[in-house]
């Protein structure tokens, strides 16, 4: 009895076309992801932090936030803000945190984005992601930084606690 | 023209495995392994929690408006001894849990309070956010650090 050759194709092509969506999803979502905490870091622990959601439920604003991450290179601390790196202190040919967060606080007032009150208070939030370990030395320049130029509203990163009572 | 082949099924015996296409089975692994390192190293964005503060106005630096605003003003000191943080308060040292206890005893509505927080240079970061988590426990919601002074002080 002769025996019937099946003849099974695999087609190649919507299989590549569903591998590159899957390429470009990944590729685009996940450097997104890493941007706004991509320094990896020991983070302070608070029971009282709450998720971006929560943050959210109480009307805290979110819009527009700057993330600003702190780093530790050879025994120096700088500011990270969308993956470019600055000086916390002014010095050489450098840019620092304070000219970066100037450029961004006038751009969004310029706008309309943002509301500076009497006091000078402007209401961009800023997150600050500093490692648990560094020295108030240090963090002290971040936070003075934002102080000078009015961001007032600030959002310490702090590592996620299971839910409170 | 030439004469196309079936991919799987090469009646001429050369060719090998894939017919005349065989660069589809090449491509295909590429594209396996490429999906997978982006698999693999993807990460989802974690919800990072985080802890609200509002800095009094004028922020760290004198206050402008301090004369302005009715708000009490209470200071905190963090220092470090022994590998352990300290906070003086109302002129007592204690530990973290004397501190949560000491603002809920003299804290009553949160919101008419201001707490500055002044700490040693060599303090770390963890110890002082630990001051702003006993304050939100109170809820009190604005607190400020006091910069270092003299020598010690940023530039």
């Amino acid at each position: 009895m002769a025996v019937q050759e099946n003849n099974v194709e695999v087609d190649m092509v919507p299989l590549i076309d569903i591998i590159v969506l899957v390429l470009m999803f990944l590729i685009i979502v996940g450097d997104t992801a890493a941007s706004a905490n991509a320094i990896q870091m020991k983070l302070p622990r608070a029971d009282q932090a709450m998720t971006d959601k929560e943050l959210k439920e109480k009307n805290v604003r979110l819009e527009g936030r700057i993330v600003i991450q702190m780093q530790s290179k050879e025994g120096r601390y700088f500011a990270v803000v969308n993956n470019k790196q600055y000086e916390l202190v002014a010095q050489g040919s450098n840019k620092s945190l304070n000219d970066y967060l100037d450029e961004q606080v006038n751009w969004q007032l310029g706008r309309n984005l943002a509301k500076k009150d009497s006091a000078g208070a402007v209401d961009i939030p800023v997150k600050l992601r500093l490692p648990e370990a560094a020295p108030m030395k240090d963090v002290e320049r971040i936070v003075m930084t934002c102080a000078r130029l009015g961001l007032v509203n600030i959002q310490y990163a702090s590592e996620l606690v299971l839910k409170r009572n | 023209m030439s004469k196309r082949k079936h991919p799987g099924h090469d009646d001429s015996g050369g060719g090998g495995h894939g017919g005349d296409r065989p660069w589809v089975f090449f491509a295909v692994d590429c594209f396996f392994l490429i999906t997978q390192f982006f698999v693999i190293t993807f990460k989802v964005k974690s919800n990072e929690s985080a802890l609200p503060q509002r800095l009094p106005p004028g922020g760290t630096v004198p206050s402008k408006s301090s004369a302005l605003d009715n708000k009490k003003k209470l200071s905190i000191h963090v220092t470090r001894a022994g590998g352990a943080a300290t906070y003086e308060f109302m002129t007592k040292q204690v530990n973290m849990q004397g501190l949560n206890d000491m603002l809920a005893g003299s804290v009553g509505g949160g919101q008419e309070y201001q707490v500055r927080v002044s700490y040693e240079e060599d303090v770390p970061f963890g110890d002082v956010l630990a001051v702003f988590n006993a304050c939100a426990k109170v809820k009190i919601s604005e607190c400020g650090l006091i910069p270092l002074r003299g020598s010690r002080a940023s530039p």
